[in-house]
């Protein structure tokens, strides 16, 4: 273990030593800060923690952090998936607009997002208008201010996120190999559930973990869309810290996720290079 | 095969033609491809082909990258449309045949197995997806274990085994629903050298052993001949001549022909005069007998001849006067490889010539620079057509 | 203080610095939110206090504009003290902070009554010099140890005259009531007005608001829950009165009064029963410039001039009895402490809320959840 260390030591490392220790300091640091926070305000022990088992109030929180990510996961990589194969089996040309595009609204920022939905699915928006000028509903449809809201905002912008590790996966993939299936005698059916299917199950998960764990700190889509009616746990923390000055309980809170996303990072690095969702493989 | 050997000495244009209008030679299991054409754009990747894939036989088509031969096999496969002609199987027409349809067997350059299946799986597929009972399946998939010679690797995962053995997967994979064609698509080209020998001679004899159809892609001469009943030599998107490798090697119908297949010396010359016997050629001062009999040539017309470096003799200068089409000449360079000597001669009256010689016989006995006599049998030479010449017919 | 609550959540603080263009904010407090945690670590600001000048913590917005001309000026052409702006938004949790880490940068935070409370007894506070403000200039009661209720606002609700026009609500009783007012209704989602609402509208009589039965008010507040939705800042509450999406809705007072005036007088705000909240100057502990200057500029906030600026800018009611009578007539409708509303309103018990708000707001939160 110590010689192999040794042995991939490299003298460059010395060059980032100040910005590993900038990032030690000013990162590191005040996550410590955070978990020592969780066992000591108001008072030490571990009575923040066994607020999780008591508290109906927080389950609740959690449950519904979990709930709407899980379904936000679904959507978003199932919709993902649709994408990101539409994208694998067209043109180069037009695969090249399709990426465009999609790195377009990967930068446009959560707010515009959300705000556009506001306007689009609101009581006046665009779409509610539409459908109730042309007859087909008399009531407007409560698109957003629930949790229906909260997921159209959230899936639409995990899509990208979906997308990514999606593609990289699917590019790896030689579409002899869809091909050998054909010839075997198997459907075009057959051949994506048995073939294409599992070949793609890597990017599946690794896009699952990394739309879950996106999710879980997300708070203006929910705030907003949700209205008011959709506390997740970001929002939640945010109240601890600044309004109702309940350090303890947004420190624990934080702790947790901060232990579940890496957990969950850990499990996602196992099933594809954390690097590679991002690199240099999406050309 | 044996007929179609025998049956090409008219040269190939006759042959095609035969092939086209002759719908008695068909048989039942025969590929016939009609006018079989596919455009990318402008571009014609496969123009026009006439051919019949004899029910049985090992076909391969043979060319340089870019030549259509894939394009060729994955249109009879279904994985590509024709802009135009047929493909006919038992007298329909299968063109708008999707792949899984028409039952034929594909072997993928790198193979194409299925990573997340075992061998066993890999090899049941095609007879899962045909829902064949559950018995029948590890009963055939152990019968096709066996015969590529993988019994107790059925377990392992493709990337646990070696290329020759991932190889053999895919063919058992592709022989176990028993197609009516095998279609092989360049598959040695993973492989090393020597491995590349061994899978030759094993697939083969699999041809023997199942009977199905081959049709062999590759740009790799020594595969086609080794393995071939025939072979039909593309070049830009058109068969350029179909034939048994042993015709196919002796009687090259153009210089493309002669140098794809194996290498050759080309000779332009004009014709001088024509007998029963055969033909006098003449090139600079330098005269030529050959004992070729070719109609629809008169004389005046210029003609290549092309000579197989092996066919070159190489004599002592003082000896030469006894031998026909023999030529004085200096040795430039001696290439060893091994079973054979490559010696590279520069001729006044015919300027650049290899000879190939066995390397026993002259290893040491010739340097660089030394003068020698070349000559060459009346048998040795053939015409071609001159594909770079202008104006030629 | 108009933007006090506008800005008291992170999201929406967001919005209006991406409305106003200015995106890097949006980045930092996104980060801020998403992160959760890392508040912490930079919520110091970047108020630069030197000794010679004074840093004023508030909400952005008009806000800063409005505070300089009423009391900046008058204040620096006094004592020639500069005042300079912090306008990230002080929280609590931020105060709390910024006190802690030692690096204290503002000199006077634009914060709530209850918030000098809370934040007093913990010791993160200066105590007024009521030597150098003058108590007389504010509203009795509201002279805090640890803070000057400079200005009120109020928690108020607004109904659309085209649905209700004919026999418009009255109260909080009508407000909760959605068989006699069908409709949805919009609730602020911290829970402040909407409990002290909810048991007004229950049948508590004015004087028995505080303390608060928060279950009680819960109760009342869920009996409508499947017609609420709620909103985290002031054009949120806009925007969900004016897009048609309630038929009646919490505002704050002064948001109501620009509403009505910008829809000419479809949406209508009911001041009776309105929740007056006061706004509260504090300190933070080891403020940079000096107890002195700080409370010299308390005291010029104080001033009926400077508070009358601040009416007439943003809104915000005088805390200075002197100021109350001269109220100009087009404002007294919608201001907290005019002769007309003075009566009609609830006074927010900072005491109350500063020992049980968290608690409550928490309950809230899982009432609405």
């Amino acid at each position: 273990m110590t010689s192999t260390a040794l042995r991939r030591f490299n003298p460059y490392w010395m060059l980032v030593l100040p910005v590993t220790a900038a990032v030690a300091l000013l990162y590191i640091a005040p996550i410590i800060n955070i978990l020592f926070l969780s066992v000591t305000d108001p008072q030490p022990g571990l009575g923040n923690y066994q607020k999780l088992v008591e508290s109906d109030t927080l389950i609740r929180l959690i449950w519904t952090t979990i709930r709407v990510c899980l379904i936000t996961t679904f959507f978003a990589v199932s919709l993902g998936y649709l994408v990101a194969y539409t994208m694998m089996h067209a043109l180069e040309g037009q695969r090249r607009w399709m990426l465009s595009i999609l790195m377009i609204s990967f930068w446009i920022s959560v707010l515009v997002r959300t705000f556009s939905w506001l306007m689009l699915l609101g009581r006046t928006g665009l779409v509610n208008e539409t459908l109730i000028s042309v007859g087909v509903i008399s009531d407007p449809i409560a698109f957003v201010r629930n949790e229906v809201g909260v997921l159209i905002g959230m899936v639409d912008y995990m899509i990208p996120y979906a997308v990514l590790p999606l593609l990289a996966n699917m590019r790896g993939i030689d579409p002899r190999i869809m091909s050998a299936s054909r010839s075997l005698g198997a459907s075009n059916l057959q051949t994506f559930v048995r073939v294409y299917l599992p070949l793609t199950k890597p990017g599946v998960i690794a896009a699952s973990l990394l739309v879950f764990i996106s999710s879980l700190g997300f708070y203006i889509t929910p705030a907003i869309l949700g209205g008011g009616k959709v506390l997740m746990i970001a929002e939640y923390i945010s109240v601890q810290l600044l309004v109702t000055v309940r350090w303890g309980t947004a420190a624990m809170l934080a702790s947790i996720m901060l232990i579940s996303v890496l957990l969950l990072m850990y499990i996602l690095n196992r099933f594809m290079k954390l690097g590679t969702i991002f690199g240099g493989d999406v050309r | 095969m044996q007929e179609s050997e025998t049956g090409t000495r008219q040269g190939p244009s006759q042959y095609l033609k035969m092939e086209s209008s002759g719908k008695k030679y068909v048989r039942h299991g025969d590929l016939v491809l009609q006018g079989l054409t596919k455009k990318f754009g402008s571009f014609n990747a496969v123009d026009s082909i006439n051919l019949t894939v004899r029910n049985g036989e090992f076909l391969t088509l043979l060319g340089p990258s870019g030549s259509g031969k894939t394009t060729l096999l994955m249109m009879i496969a279904g994985f590509v449309d024709p802009t135009a002609g047929q493909i006919i199987l038992d007298g329909s027409d299968i063109s708008n045949l999707p792949p899984e349809k028409r039952n034929f067997g594909i072997v993928f350059q790198g193979y194409a197995l299925f990573p997340h299946m075992t061998v066993e799986e890999n090899i049941a597929y095609p007879l899962e997806v045909r829902h064949q009972s559950r018995s029948m399946i590890s009963e055939r998939v152990k019968e096709m274990l066996d015969l590529v010679q993988l019994h107790g690797l059925g377990s392992r995962y493709p990337r646990q085994l070696s290329g020759g053995q991932q190889q053999r997967v895919a063919l058992a994979r592709s022989l176990a629903f028993g197609p009516r064609i095998l279609l092989l698509d360049e598959p040695l080209g993973a492989l090393d050298r020597k491995l590349r020998v061994e899978v030759q001679n094993e697939l083969k004899d699999l041809h023997s052993r199942t009977g199905t159809t081959f049709i062999y892609v590759t740009h790799d001469q020594d595969e086609a001949l080794s393995m071939s009943d025939r072979i039909a030599i593309m070049d830009r998107g058109q068969i350029v001549q179909l034939d048994g490798p042993t015709a196919l090697y002796e009687n090259p119908v153009s210089v493309f022909a002669a140098n794809f297949l194996g290498k050759s010396n080309f000779v332009r010359t004009t014709i001088m005069d024509i007998d029963k016997t055969g033909m006098q050629f003449r090139t600079g001062d330098f005269l030529i007998r050959q004992k070729i009999r070719q109609s629809g040539l008169a004389i005046g017309n210029k003609a290549t001849l092309a000579i197989r470096p092996e066919k070159i003799r190489i004599l002592d200068p003082s000896k030469s006067e006894k031998f026909n089409n023999s030529t004085n000449a200096v040795i430039r360079r001696i290439s060893y490889f091994g079973n054979v000597l490559e010696i590279e001669l520069v001729a006044p009256s015919i300027g650049e010539i290899t000879a190939s010689v066995p390397a026993w016989q002259f290893q040491g006995s010739h340097s660089p620079g030394q003068s020698v006599t070349l000559c060459w049998d009346e048998d040795a030479a053939v015409i071609v057509r001159d594909d770079d010449a202008v104006g030629e017919t | 203080m108009q933007d006090k609550r506008f800005m008291q959540e992170m999201a929406v603080e967001a919005a209006t610095a991406f409305q106003a263009g200015k995106m890097d904010r949006r980045t930092f407090l996104t980060f801020c939110g998403l992160a959760g945690v890392a508040t912490l670590a930079v919520t110091t600001g970047n108020a630069e206090a030197a000794a010679k000048e004074i840093v004023m913590w508030n909400w952005g917005g008009q806000s800063e504009a409005c505070h300089a001309k009423a009391i900046g000026t008058p204040f620096t052409a006094e004592t020639k003290i500069p005042l300079k702006f912090d306008t990230s938004g002080p929280l609590q949790g931020k105060i709390k902070e910024m006190v802690d880490s030692g690096k204290v940068t503002a000199d006077v935070c634009d914060a709530d009554g209850f918030d000098a409370i809370a934040l007093g007894k913990s010791g993160h506070l200066e105590p007024i010099d009521y030597t150098i403000v003058d108590k007389k200039r504010i509203k009795e009661g509201f002279a805090l140890e640890y803070g000057v209720s400079v200005i009120f606002y109020g928690y108020a609700f607004m109904y659309d005259t085209k649905a209700f026009g004919a026999n418009p609500p009255k109260n909080w009783a009508d407000f909760f009531d959605t068989k006699k007012f069908p409709g949805k209704r919009s609730l602020y989602k911290w829970g402040n007005g909407s409990i002290e609402g909810a048991l007004l509208a229950d049948g508590v009589a004015p004087k028995d608001v505080y303390p608060c039965d928060v279950p009680r008010a819960l109760k009342k507040i869920k009996s409508i829950k499947s017609d609420s939705i709620y909103w985290g800042s002031g054009s949120e509450a806009h925007d969900m009165i004016v897009n048609g999406e309630v038929a009646m809705g919490i505002v704050w007072q002064n948001r109501g009064k620009s509403i009505e005036e910008d829809s000419k007088g479809r949406y209508k705000m009911v001041m009776n029963e309105a929740i007056a909240m006061p706004g509260a100057y504090i300190v933070p502990k080891g403020n940079p410039a000096g107890r002195e200057a700080v409370m010299k500029f308390i005291n010029t906030a104080m001033t009926v001039d400077a508070q009358l600026t601040i009416l007439d800018c943003l809104g915000m009611t005088p805390s200075n009895p002197e100021a109350f009578a001269k109220i100009p007539a087009g404002l007294q409708p919608y201001a907290v402490n005019s002769k007309e509303n003075i009566d009609k309103v609830i006074f927010n018990d900072p005491v109350w809320w500063a020992e049980k708000g968290g608690d409550a707001v928490n309950a809230f939160l899982d009432a609405i959840g």
